[in-house]
């Protein structure tokens, strides 16, 4: 198992009000790898990803856990990150480094076939669109959580997810429901 | 099973297996007050030593006419001229990094030559592995007006006011977009790095700053006319390389022999985790040739590990390797 390590000033104190990092960190964990996972398609990647984005966060938690929602902070940072081609490349090349370590761990869960397939189909929807589609879906974030995130407004998030369900619908041949 | 329906369950399969994935646990060292003070006298130590070396040099300096003398074109202007050949003698580039980084085969990037092309960015060709340079050819005149227009707004001169978070856009907010200039005239290669035009905005007086904004528009607008779209030759190739400690890999094709003599462990390194290297020779039609028959994410195998790459064709004069801040 990996650790985070950071060399912490122990002068430097977490502002008054402010979530303790290891708490955040508890709670949001299994929604940010979910939405690094459908992302990018890959477990391995998705755990790099994640820690990756944790431990900047970590590094920062002073400035980072004082903004009203650290957590939409995250996220962004693991959207990017799981929608980039060069990041995906980098992280899977850092996870290669360690499979003997997890190659244990890949024998649990895996994703139903069609899920698999759903998920391939979202990834290869235009950037935004898949990245609305995996923070609206996995994270069940209203639509102007989403825009904050991505940076654009809720009603460009529902255009991102009216198109993404409707080049879903075609690609996957199901029929399509209302959001 | 409605799409809607189909993401809820997809969606609810995702979170239980992330519910299971490797968690890391969370270790903080805190520097103790023996460790401080090392660091501390450390620190004395390295600025007295830049002091008397900073005094040393400039005495040295000033006592040496010749070497003043030799300050390269400190007061000539600088002036485009035909008989530059093929090498770019100016270059702006825009690249805007956000929210990948490195993102420099990404962004826009707009490289005026002085025979007149417009290097607009790099593009990938379709399920390859090499990325070539997209060209526009704009004419003399309006190279012309890039430099004079570049001279004006004077980028150079702000460059030490630059925020430190343009050194590395995580470390502010993840998604800031910015734009680093690169200014190449006769007396060398000069950088303006910005957090994005609004950035600018505050640190260059308005006229400059508008003349900054009319530069983009120009160069995106030429950029987007595109009606005589070139090409350059390929005759030198950009590598990078992301080394694995293990062959393997849970989504990557096939893996295809390294193709250079030269190993990947002895290639420079350009940043941690990635070695970089220009080809040139004989070399590039065969390696070109290669990454243009090979899918994007093909990885390459030397001595039982397996490689990612990212290549692209270099435009004439462009050094390689270079760092996004370098």
């Amino acid at each position: 198992m990996r650790t985070m390590v950071t060399r912490l000033d122990r002068d430097s104190p977490i502002r008054p009000g402010q979530e303790r990092f290891e708490h955040f960190y508890s709670r949001e964990f299994t929604t940010v790898a979910a939405l690094a996972y459908v992302l990018s398609g890959s477990r391995t990647v998705a755990e790099e990803i994640t820690q990756e984005a944790f431990e900047a966060a970590y590094r920062e938690w002073e400035r980072i856990g004082s903004f009203d929602r650290p957590g939409a902070w995250v996220r962004r940072v693991v959207a990017n990150k799981a929608a980039s081609s060069w990041r995906r490349r980098a992280a899977a090349v850092r996870a290669m480094s360690r499979l003997p370590a997890t190659a244990e761990q890949q024998s649990g869960l895996e994703m139903s076939a069609e899920a698999v397939e759903l998920w391939a189909a979202v990834r290869s929807l235009p950037r935004r669109q898949r990245q609305a589609v995996a923070l609206h879906y996995v994270d069940d974030l209203p639509l102007g959580d989403v825009g904050e995130i991505l940076g654009c407004s809720a009603g460009t998030v529902k255009t991102h997810l009216a198109r993404a369900r409707e080049r879903l619908k075609r690609d996957l041949g199901t029929l399509g429901g209302e959001a | 099973v409605s799409i809607e329906a189909r993401l809820r369950n997809g969606a609810r399969e995702a979170l239980r297996i992330a519910a299971e994935f490797d968690r890391p646990g969370i270790e903080v060292r805190a520097f103790s007050f023996a460790r401080r003070a090392g660091f501390a006298v450390v620190a004395a130590a390295v600025v007295f030593a830049i002091v008397i070396a900073g005094i040393w040099t400039t005495r040295w300096i000033v006592n040496d006419d010749d070497q003043v003398a030799d300050q390269p074109g400190q007061d000539e202007p600088f002036t485009p001229s035909v008989d530059a050949g093929d090498q770019p003698v100016l270059e702006i580039r825009l690249v805007d990094t956000s929210p990948e980084w490195p993102s420099y085969p990404e962004g826009p990037v707009y490289t005026v030559m002085l025979n007149g092309r417009l290097v607009v960015g790099q593009q990938q060709l379709p399920e390859t592995m090499l990325r070539v340079p997209l060209v526009v050819d704009i004419g003399l005149d309006r190279v012309t007006e890039v430099i004079e227009a570049a001279q004006e707004i004077g980028l150079p001169a702000i460059t030490t006011e630059i925020d430190e978070k343009a050194a590395d856009p995580l470390q502010g907010s993840p998604n800031y977009p910015y734009w680093t200039f690169l200014y190449t005239d006769t007396t060398g290669t000069h950088e303006l790095a910005v957090l994005d035009l609004d950035t600018a905005a505050q640190l260059l007086p308005d006229e400059r700053y508008a003349k900054l904004f009319d530069l983009y528009v120009q160069l995106a607008t030429w950029a987007n006319e595109g009606t005589e779209l070139g090409d350059l030759p390929v005759d030198r190739i950009e590598v990078m390389v992301m080394t694995s400690a293990e062959s393997g890999s849970v989504t990557a094709p096939e893996p295809v022999p390294w193709p250079l003599e030269q190993p990947v462990a002895e290639l420079p390194t350009y940043i941690a985790g990635i070695r970089c290297t220009v080809v040139t020779g004989p070399d590039v039609t065969e390696l070109r040739d290669l990454l243009m028959s090979l899918p994007l994410d093909t990885p390459l195998a030397d001595r039982d590990r397996w490689h990612a790459t990212i290549a692209r064709a270099l435009i004439p004069g462009e050094p390689g390797c270079r760092l996004p801040t370098e």
